[in-house]
């Protein structure tokens, strides 16, 4: 202990400032990160990826990074809403014959020369294995969504794949482009997928591998120098995790990382982060929609013009002005103005209290004498949940609270942690309401079938995600039109229908399209908005410096 | 005991407390403070949770209805800082009576009786320290639902064990002096002993700490609030004010400053509070300020 005490005559102060004096060349003075680095790209998140195997993960958003670093789908989504090939030459279509027998045989053809990064050659077997890995049921796979329709899966020879699917299934091209290919050679001998060790050290085709992570802060990935769609531009690319949304953007604002992506500068920061001179702004739409859901099942909400008053009463203009700065796009539907199948003729009746005041009147809820309508002796007040903490998300609840209030119902806020709102409580529809931003499931097709079909009620009938409990023999019928019409055409008109009985009868009522703001260098070349896809890495294999 | 033998006690443990400046100082703070709390509804210029989203972030004396401005989505904070008080200061003073009643009986007990039962006692302290206390909160809040009383219980009964410990060496150390021999020499029975004799003599340490344990359960409030399992939205608290106003900071410092500075406030009012309580009971200490 004695040898690390200061030698008698020096005075305590004098050794601090000694030290500090030490310690300033070695770079606390400047920060040594900030300065870019041509061969490396470190990109910024608030949320860390856990689950590197990309049939598995849940995170979409945060554990799409590791996703499109290490692994490759069939085919991709571009900026533009098109599907461009990947690990096939080309995107299966009745016009070059990969769309045959009315929608019903798929033929696939794989490109030649693509090996794994520890060198095997990728062959149709992958995709096989691939398949077979989504539809056996002992793996936690995210979706099966149109997998479960193939009836048979042909391999022809190493680069020719057909398959037969039970019924059309428009939506079969986005059930692919979701699953990215996973090696056979090292997962067929595994007993148990959901807990190999590949889950947290992954062989893929993609532009990099992966080099080390360091949990709780960052993941290295390294170029994979035999990338099929060639070389990746950088050497090294960095994910890195800060928790805290505002020490992220204030890293981003120094340069500490290069990119700052999810969650998003701050809402009330856009104008502030658009000023600063060598970054950009970019402004992502993403396939998200913020809903009040209600619970169709609780006899309060039983009644669609209890749900369409409650809608009708909410000030979902002014709570997207005023919470989200204005950040947030409002929609009408599930999906966001921008989508294809958007119904544009939807008109917004908020807020409308007088209407609402009356439609709760007729509903048979009539005003009592503490100003809280009643029926049959039950007064109307319920509860709303969401994750706890977030401030946002709790103004506009507190909104709501105040434009309820003014027709005479009575909402209690019961926020919670995510784990808790999100697990049973949602998923076995135990709610009265919750707020909740969600995207449609198979990809950005407009299909909605698992978030509105009746037989999708997972408290009923054990699969699906509808957790409104909605149920339309109207709606069911179109949505299983919908996934098998061809014509873009038809199937506008079809989604249109459905965008506005939804409107109707509100099991969900739309706020807004969720919106988040990037920060990056002027410098970095790449990121580039994709409202079709919820991963900013979608190509990261041109990302670059200029 | 006669009545004035008692009240002239009292009138020499008043005039010790009111020559020590801070003291009195500390206990005005306090009195303030809960008065406001307590006529909240009266001096209020408004609804706590009316909002208007049109006046959001106003400086404080900007204009008369709102003489210390709004917050994020345009409601008072005046009326916010009063009532914030009330769910505060209930859940800092119920948290402190708990701490201290539970973790006083377990250290006279434990430090009085010795052998097996403080073994047992002290094991029992040890596992209880053993967890974080916010993950401790946050296993029992599961349970419970959250209003006021169950969050200040919870918070109480999560934080006695320091108290139990200082008690607990206190007792040891005091149940070998001379008035305590003699207190069983005349009979006494060990309750007697335990509440009559030694708990008396330990309410210096006690005191201390139970001022120090209102500003811990303060803010314990705030984190359990903020992980979802306290005061829900709208209704406001001190520490939830806080919290909410940290994306804030730099561009609308006011928001966390305020509720800062009644926090502090209580926390230092309690102190001094506890510090001249401590000095006018301890009839060992001669006052020399």
């Amino acid at each position: 202990m004695t040898e690390t005490l200061p030698p008698t005559g020096w005075s305590r102060r004098a050794v601090i400032a000694g030290a500090g004096g030490l310690l300033l060349p070695t770079g606390l003075a400047t920060p040594a990160l900030a300065q870019q680095n041509a061969d490396r790209i470190i990109l910024g998140m608030t949320q860390e990826p856990v689950q590197y195997n990309p049939l598995l993960y849940v995170n979409a958003g945060t554990e799409n990074v590791p996703e499109a670093c290490l692994f490759d789908a069939l085919w991709d989504m571009d900026d533009s809403g098109n599907f461009i090939p990947n690990l096939a030459v080309a995107v299966p279509s009745a016009e070059n014959g990969g769309i045959s027998g009315g929608g019903l045989v798929w033929k696939i053809v794989l490109k030649p020369g693509v090996t794994w990064s520890d060198g095997q050659p990728f062959t149709a077997r992958d995709v096989e294995f691939t398949y077979q890995t989504i539809m056996n049921p002992g793996v936690a796979v995210r979706s099966r969504g149109g997998f479960d329709l193939i009836k048979s899966f042909r391999i022809v020879d190493d680069l020719h794949i057909e398959i037969e699917l039970s019924r059309a299934f428009v939506p079969f091209l986005w059930a692919w482009q979701n699953m990215h290919i996973v090696p056979r050679h090292i997962l067929a001998g595994e007993a148990n997928i959901n807990t190999a060790a590949f889950n947290t050290r992954p062989i893929g085709t993609g532009p990099f591998t992966l080099r080390s992570r360091t949990a709780g802060s960052h993941a290295i990935y390294e170029r994979n120098p035999n990338y099929h769609r060639g070389p990746a531009k950088v050497r090294q690319f960095i994910h890195k995790i800060v928790p805290d949304q505002l020490v992220l953007y204030g890293q981003a604002r120094t340069g500490e990382v290069d990119y700052m992506a999810l969650a998003g500068v701050p809402n009330d920061r856009w104008e502030e982060a658009g000023r600063i001179a060598d970054r950009d702004l970019l402004i992502m739409n993403s396939p998200n929609v913020q809903f009040i859901y209600f619970n169709c099942g609780k006899p309060m909400f039983a009644d669609p013009k209890v749900r369409r008053a409650l809608y009708v009463a909410c000030e979902m203009q002014k709570s997207i002005d005023d919470v989200y700065f204005g950040t947030y796009q409002r929609t009408l539907s599930y999906l966001s103005p921008s989508h294809w199948a958007y119904n544009s003729a939807l008109v917004d009746e908020t807020p409308n209290p007088e209407l609402a005041g009356r439609l709760l009147d007729e509903a048979g809820w009539t005003m009592g004498p503490d100003n809280v309508r009643a029926k049959n002796g039950e007064k109307l007040r319920f509860t709303m949940s969401t994750t706890a903490g977030n401030p946002s998300r709790q103004a506009t609840q507190a909104l709501f609270q105040q434009n309820w209030k003014r027709i005479g119902v009575e909402m209690e806020i019961r926020n919670m942690p995510a784990s808790v709102v999100w697990g049973e409580y949602t998923t076995r529809s135990q709610f009265d309401t919750l707020l909740v931003a969600w995207d449609p499931t198979v990809g950005l097709d407009p299909d909605y079938t698992a978030r509105s079909h009746s037989q999708q009620i997972p408290v009923k009938t054990g699969l699906g995600s509808n957790y409104t409990q909605y149920a339309n023999p109207e709606v069911d019928r179109l949505l299983e039109l919908g996934v098998t019409q061809t014509a873009t055409a038809d199937r506008k008109a079809t989604y249109a229908r459905i965008q506005e009985i939804l409107l109707q009868e509100v099991p969900f009522a739309p706020q807004g399209a969720t919106r988040q703001a990037h920060l990056k260098k002027k410098p970095l070349l790449g990121p580039k908005a994709n409202s079709y896809v919820t991963d900013i890495t979608w190509n990261v294999q041109d990302w670059g410096w200029a | 005991m006669s009545g004035g033998v008692t009240s002239a006690a009292s009138r020499r443990l008043a005039q010790r407390f009111l020559t020590h400046r801070l003291a009195v100082f500390g206990a005005l703070v306090v009195v303030l403070l809960c008065a406001a709390a307590l006529f909240a509804p009266v001096i209020a210029p408004h609804d706590p949770v009316e909002l208007d989203t049109s006046l959001r972030f106003m400086a404080p004396f900007q204009r008369g209805t709102y003489p210390l401005g709004t917050d994020e989505i345009g409601r008072d904070t005046l009326s916010r800082l009063l009532f914030g008080g009330r769910v505060s200061l209930t859940v800092g003073l119920v948290a402190m009576l708990t701490t201290v009643l539970t973790g006083a009986a377990i250290g006279v007990v434990a430090g009085y009786l010795g052998g097996w039962v403080d073994a047992l006692l002290m094991r029992f302290v040890d596992t209880m320290l053993c967890f974080p206390q916010v993950f401790l909160l946050l296993v029992i809040a599961a349970f419970v639902p959250p209003t006021l009383l169950s969050m200040s219980l919870i918070i109480g009964l999560t934080s006695w064990m320091e108290v139990s410990r200082i008690v607990r060496s206190e007792v040891q150390h005091l149940r070998e002096q001379d008035f305590i021999l003699a207190a069983r020499a005349l009979g006494a029975s060990s309750g007697r002993i335990m509440f009559q004799e030694l708990l008396p003599n330990t309410a210096a340490p006690i005191l201390v700490a139970a001022t120090l344990k209102v500003a811990s359960a303060v803010l314990m409030e705030s984190y359990i609030s903020y992980l979802g399992y306290g005061v829900q939205p709208p209704l406001a608290s001190w520490g939830n004010m806080l919290t909410n106003a940290q994306g804030y900071f730099d561009t609308v410092p006011w928001l966390a400053v305020l509720p800062g500075v009644l926090i502090t406030l209580t926390v230092m009012g309690f102190n001094f509070l506890g510090d001249g309580l401590r000095d006018a009971l301890d009839p060992r200490l001669t006052l020399n300020r």
